[in-house]
């Protein structure tokens, strides 16, 4: 479990953004293109600073390659990407200062314990004093929850154990930013929970970019969203935008009966949009989407009966939520594709 | 807690950056381990064990104060006892530092890259530069301290010991600043190889191949003799080989391939860099 008790101490003089410039991360038509594979396509991402900025698409979208793009650990085929105002190709070592990051499949040095790990990684950042450098590594194991199994070798570590080391490491330099490549995907259902906390516990010091395919992390902590699928970004928006503009009123019923003679009559209705009919068990199922949230929140329900010749087992409304947007707009995306 | 900004930034932004951490971490991986008691012991058994077998248990040799100055022809070398011991160590020492080279080298680079610990540490302030010449100075100082010094000491004491009087010191010190260089124009081969070659195959059978089809190369082409340490100790000729005859305090110039491969050394690491430095991960 992650120590709720340790904060976050930031090195202001050294890690202090410039105020006036509010944005991090900025990307322009920023492209790259393996042997004809177009990893990444004219990407234009804006992250502002102290957002948790979540980057969402399925496997093979292009996530990790624009997450190495930002790194400098790839070289884009077209665009540029700037951090920090910094341009990621010819500043990269500046960048790289001032960030943390976490890979996928994070990889150490096996031979090393935890507490050494930490070691290595803050003096790349850190000259001294040793004393100084000791006790940032032992916050950062207190932080992660890693104070027990400090001196262990990392060779025996557990997935998640190395996914909190890795979270460590990443923020050992207390970074403006913080870079996750799936931080939570190889957690249990606590370990994400801690995970996810100790990302909003970070807000407040750093801003996280973090990519992910796990749609209900994203909208408990994020609050800009990207989606990314193929290598085009599909959209972006503060997720309340995101989610409002997608969040056309749908009420869910459960009938029996003569439904397709009602379902014809509530299809007439001018202010329902759609109905989706599926039988479930003995019963149907419908979704309607609405126009009219007022008119269907007083209407619908004695529409549906007004025939007399259905009965409504069930009655109740489905709030959109970041899966349903995230599948339709790839599905979408896919379905014009093909 | 304590405010922590009280840490002083490591403030290096050329090629230097990450290096002395990274050499660190490579050196104490060795010192800090048994590693370099094994391979102390390995050399000493493969170096001084040689020399030792044949001058602590050969009767025969009256006039032990005429060496090393005796020795005057390779014929006379490979006739007598003491100087047929010299030349093993010498074929030991020019073909064992280069083949642990490449066993350690081929490696070096690719292991990380495919592991994913390379794109972890460049993902830090860490230059590219850095990260390779760290690996190869904390590989050659290793074997320096313990190929070159430990054993040059200890068969220097044999030699002085034996003959009664000091060896030619200077003779001595270049020879094993030779072996030395050899080593190194391994090393360096093996790190540019391992840079352009995501396999293990190509690097061990290029730097292996070379080891030890190089002294008949140059046998074939005399030019390469300028730009490789293949000519140092191997006997290719008739007469006695530069490395061994400075070594046995007589006149000998080396000063072209002592260049020529130091400057093969340089342009193998420089080639290296280049090539890591456009390596995507």
């Amino acid at each position: 479990m992650f120590d709720q008790s340790v904060a976050v101490n930031i090195n202001k003089e050294e890690t202090a953004m410039d105020p006036s410039n509010s944005i991090v991360i900025e990307t322009h038509d920023l492209s790259k293109a393996y042997k004809g594979t177009q990893a990444v396509s004219s990407l234009n991402l804006t992250v502002k600073q102290h957002s948790i900025f979540g980057f969402l698409g399925p496997n093979g979208a292009g996530k990790s390659t624009t997450i190495k793009l930002l790194l400098g650990l790839a070289r884009p085929t077209g665009g540029s990407a700037q951090i920090f105002g910094y341009d990621t190709q010819r500043d990269s070592a500046s960048i790289r200062k001032r960030v943390g990051y976490l890979a996928q499949d994070p990889r150490y040095y096996e031979h090393m314990t935890a507490r050494e790990t930490l070691r290595f990684t803050a003096h790349f950042f850190y000259s001294g004093p040793r004393a100084g450098i000791e006790k940032r590594v032992e916050e950062t194991l207190e932080l992660v929850g890693l104070s027990d199994k400090a001196d262990r070798p990392i060779k025996g570590f557990s997935g998640g154990e190395r996914q909190r080391l890795g979270i460590a490491q990443a923020q050992v330099n207390y970074p403006d930013l913080i870079i996750l490549d799936e931080p939570a995907a190889s957690l249990d259902p606590q370990g994400r929970h801690d995970v996810l906390e100790v990302m909003e516990r970070l807000r407040k010091h750093t801003t996280i970019f973090y990519s992910t395919h796990i749609l209900s992390d994203v909208q408990k902590v994020s609050d800009t969203v990207a989606i990314l699928d193929h290598g085009k970004l599909i959209s972006e928006a503060p997720i309340e935008e995101l989610l409002n503009a997608n969040s056309a009123p749908v009420f869910t019923l459960g009938l029996r009966g003569e439904t397709e003679k009602a379902r014809l009559h509530i299809a007439s209705l001018p202010w329902v949009s759609a109905i989706q009919a599926r039988p479930v068990n003995n019963h149907i199922s419908w979704e309607v989407t609405v126009s009219d949230e007022g008119l269907a929140e007083t209407q619908l329900l004695p529409e549906v009966l007004s025939g007399g010749e259905v009965i409504v087992l069930d009655y109740g409304r489905r709030k959109v939520d970041l899966e349903d947007i995230f599948l339709a707009l790839t599905e979408g995306d896919q379905n014009g594709k093909h | 807690m304590e405010n922590t900004n009280s840490l002083k930034m490591v403030n290096v932004r050329d090629w230097r950056m990450g290096f002395s951490n990274l050499f660190k971490v490579a050196s104490g991986s060795f010192w800090h381990t048994r590693s370099w008691i094994v391979q102390s012991l390995l050399w000493l058994l493969l170096f001084n064990g040689t020399v030792a077998s044949v001058l602590w248990t050969t009767t025969d040799i009256l006039n032990r104060s005429a060496y090393p100055d005796n020795l005057t022809s390779m014929q006379i070398i490979g006739e007598d006892p003491v100087g047929n011991a010299l030349l093993i160590f010498f074929v030991f020492a020019s073909m064992g530092l280069p083949v642990s080279a490449i066993i350690k080298g081929q490696d070096a680079i690719n292991s990380e890259r495919k592991s994913g610990t390379a794109a972890w540490v460049l993902s830090k302030p860490v230059s590219r530069p850095a990260f390779i010449l760290s690996k190869m100075f904390a590989g050659a100082l290793s074997v320096f301290i313990t190929g070159v010094v430990i054993q040059g000491v200890i068969i220097y004491t044999q030699l002085s010991v034996w003959t009664g009087s000091p060896w030619p010191v200077a003779g001595f010190l270049g020879a094993m600043g030779l072996i030395f260089l050899n080593y190194m124009y391994y090393l360096t081969m093996t790190y540019m190889l391992g840079s352009f070659f995501t396999s293990q195959g190509p690097v061990l059978g290029i730097s292996l191949g070379l080891a030890l089809i190089g002294p008949a190369m140059v046998r074939g082409l005399p030019v390469i003799n300028d730009i490789t340490p293949w000519s140092f100790f191997l006997p290719i000729s008739e007469d006695i080989p530069p490395g061994i005859a400075m070594f046995l305090g007589q006149p000998t110039s080396l000063i072209v391939p002592f260049i020529g491969t130091t400057l093969m050394c340089v342009i193998f690491t420089a080639v290296a860099i280049l090539r890591f430095r456009r390596e995507e991960f």
